[in-house]
């Protein structure tokens, strides 16, 4: 157990050193030069002293393995340096937006979880009835249905049409909760939709497949009520399978946000990051994917380790 | 074919497998026709082919031929379908948009499919270290949301047809690979295998002949199914401005346009939306059939 910890933590150290690394690389060696960008892009027309001297204040003259060093010593100090395009410091921003991406999607991963576990346990139950087809075909339609369709057609129904909901926008609820609950309903439901129905369809199958076992039939056979073999046996073994799905759907999460964020004009870190990518800022691009990518790595290690509790016998794998 | 049978050698006797192959395919008519929801999913991707293949056919118009007297008209005028916010054709935009995203998806699957495939087997089979340094890799690609690193590259690389349909096919690799690779290693335990080692067959024929028609079956299902998430996939970064250039119709594009004409002209961006979501479902119908099928455990659970 220990010694599984250990290895999945240096495993895990190295997976993250080669995440900043390829980030690194991919941004010095793709085309497309920061300098200009700095200064207005291409059609700004910059003179050509003008561009080195911009290059000189960013570093960018200095050779790559320099800058690759000054990077890592920054990094590790979680320094991600500063804004081309503004100056200012590049965690801060990140740290200011990360909680309002997570405001969505903490929230939508939990509504996935407590919709689509007992939607999967009814369409597992009463498999022979009229539920099961019912519940598996919205739960169809809830995965292939893009995100950004299912967010613009709620805004259509309930901003437009009914005008219950504003149509976008965001207010942090320190300030007015019932206005930043009013804005972030849409959203949040939008972003658990597809989850939802990838947690419904393992929770069935993975039911279905545990009901198949002989110590279901003896505890039938005990004569034990099908609520209690369920809740007591089935439930328990089902749901390990279920557990990394969902934390799967933690990157389908910040997937859809990209989008979500983008309809709903949510102030968080994808829209950041879009804007980031647009004028090419470099360091913001560079911080913003170090940073999910630090977050799924981690949410990845958890879930492994989390097996291991979960379930004594992988270890002996 | 006969003859193939009074040959020894062990993989011979899994090509004659072959040799029913007109019952083969007789009875993979009688499954499309007889399933409603194959013939339903299935039915509607031929659709979508023959749309996109004869798109100057079934309409003379040309999706971005703007035209200012004809904005936001609704279904039947200036069009099957009505016009957008520019006056274009929406039923023109929705068939050439058919275009770009089935070219898209099923280059990018067809990519990834070769990559992986052949990446995940040999990894199974040779099992160097270098083999298990692949697969780890994949684990890591696997375990990030394939649009952030897709806008990452696309936004740098240039987003043309081209790009588009290279960076989601790489993103896609790790799936085939992890596919293929546990696959063959069952398959590999196999005493045909062995047999087949043991008179001296190359690695090269062994995995051409003796595993990778056993291994197709999953494959199939993931090509099936990762067809449906490369059209959500494509469609996402079009309607964040990152996908093919803006002379390109496509449907995640025209719904971010017309996104903001929605409360007077909610037809804009209705028909892509019922498209998209229509072509990723009939993708997804699809490969669960064919799971169905072609995995006889699953089925009876």
């Amino acid at each position: 157990m220990g010694a599984y910890i250990i290895r999945r933590s240096i495993a895990t150290a190295i997976l993250l050193y080669l995440i900043v690394t390829v980030v690194f690389l991919l941004l010095h060696l793709l085309p497309g030069d920061p300098a200009t960008a700095v200064l207005g892009g291409i059609d700004a027309e910059p003179t050509e002293e003008d561009i080195a001297r911009v290059r000189e204040d960013l570093g960018l003259d200095r050779p790559l393995y320099e800058q690759y060093l000054s990077y890592l010593g920054d990094t590790a100090r979680l320094d991600l340096g500063e804004s081309f395009v503004n100056g200012r410091s590049v965690s801060g921003d990140l740290f200011a937006r990360l909680p309002r991406t997570m405001m969505l999607i903490v929230p939508a991963i939990i509504l996935a979880i407590v919709t689509g576990i007992p939607l999967g346990i009814l369409a597992a139950r009463y498999r022979r009835s009229l539920i099961d087809p019912a519940v598996s075909s919205v739960a169809l339609l809830g995965f292939s249905v893009p995100v950004f369709v299912s967010g613009l057609l709620m805004v259509y129904l309930f901003a437009i049409q009914l005008d219950w909901l504003p149509a976008n926008g965001f207010v942090a609820p320190r300030d007015d909760f019932v206005g930043f609950l009013k804005r972030a309903a849409m959203p949040i439901v939008a972003l658990a939709l597809g989850p939802m129905a990838i947690t419904m369809r393992m929770t069935r199958s993975s039911m279905l497949e545990q009901m198949g076992n002989d110590y279901v039939r003896t505890a039938r056979a005990k004569g034990l009520r099908e609520f209690t073999i369920l809740r007591r046996h089935v439930l328990q073994n089902a749901l390990l399978p279920v557990v990394t799905v969902v934390a799967l759907q933690f990157g389908a999460m910040f997937a859809g946000s990209v989008l979500i964020e983008s309809i709903f004009n949510w102030p968080g870190v994808n829209t950041y990051l879009l804007t980031a990518i647009g004028v090419r800022d470099y360091p913001v691009v560079q911080g913003i994917v170090l940073v999910i990518a630090s977050i799924f790595v981690l949410i990845n290690f958890l879930t492994d380790i989390s097996f291991v509790l979960f379930d004594p016998r992988i270890q002996h794998k | 074919m006969e003859q193939s049978s009074v040959n020894a050698s062990p993989l011979s006797a899994v090509e004659t497998r072959a040799s029913p192959r007109v019952a083969g395919l007789r009875s993979w008519f009688r499954w499309f026709v007889r399933s409603p929801r194959v013939l339903l999913s299935g039915g509607f991707i031929l659709l979508l082919c023959v749309a996109a293949l004869a798109a100057p056919i079934i309409t003379n118009n040309d999706p971005s031929l703007i035209r200012a007297d004809q904005r936001l008209l609704p279904p039947g005028e200036g069009g099957l379908l009505g016009t957008d916010e520019f006056g274009r054709d929406l039923f023109a935009r929705i068939i050439y948009g058919a275009r770009l995203t089935l070219i898209v998806s099923f280059g990018s699957v067809a990519i990834a499919m070769a990559l992986g495939v052949i990446m995940g087997m040999a990894s199974a089979y040779f099992g160097s270290p270098t083999d298990t340094i692949l697969m780890r890799l994949a684990d890591a690609v696997l375990s990030f949301p394939p649009i952030l690193l897709a806008i990452f590259i696309v936004s740098f690389w240039g987003s043309s047809v081209l790009n588009v349909i290279f960076v989601i096919g790489l993103l896609y690799t790790p799936r085939f690979q992890r596919i293929a690779y546990s696959a063959t290693l069952t398959v590999q335990e196999n005493d045909y295998i062995l047999a087949a080692r043991s008179i001296g067959s190359g690695a090269a024929r062994i995995l051409r002949v003796g595993i990778l028609p056993n291994i197709l079956a999953p494959v199939l299902v993931q090509i099936s199914l990762s067809m449906g998430t490369a059209i959500l996939l494509e469609s996402g970064l079009s309607f964040l401005g990152l996908g093919p250039p803006p002379d390109i119709a496509s449907w995640g594009r025209s719904i971010q346009q017309s996104s903001r004409f929605m409360s007077q002209h909610p037809w804009g961006v209705a028909w892509p939306a019922v498209v998209i979501s229509a072509a990723v479902l009939a993708f997804n119908i699809l490969g669960d059939a064919l799971r169905d099928r072609l995995d006889p455990r699953l089925k009876s659970a």
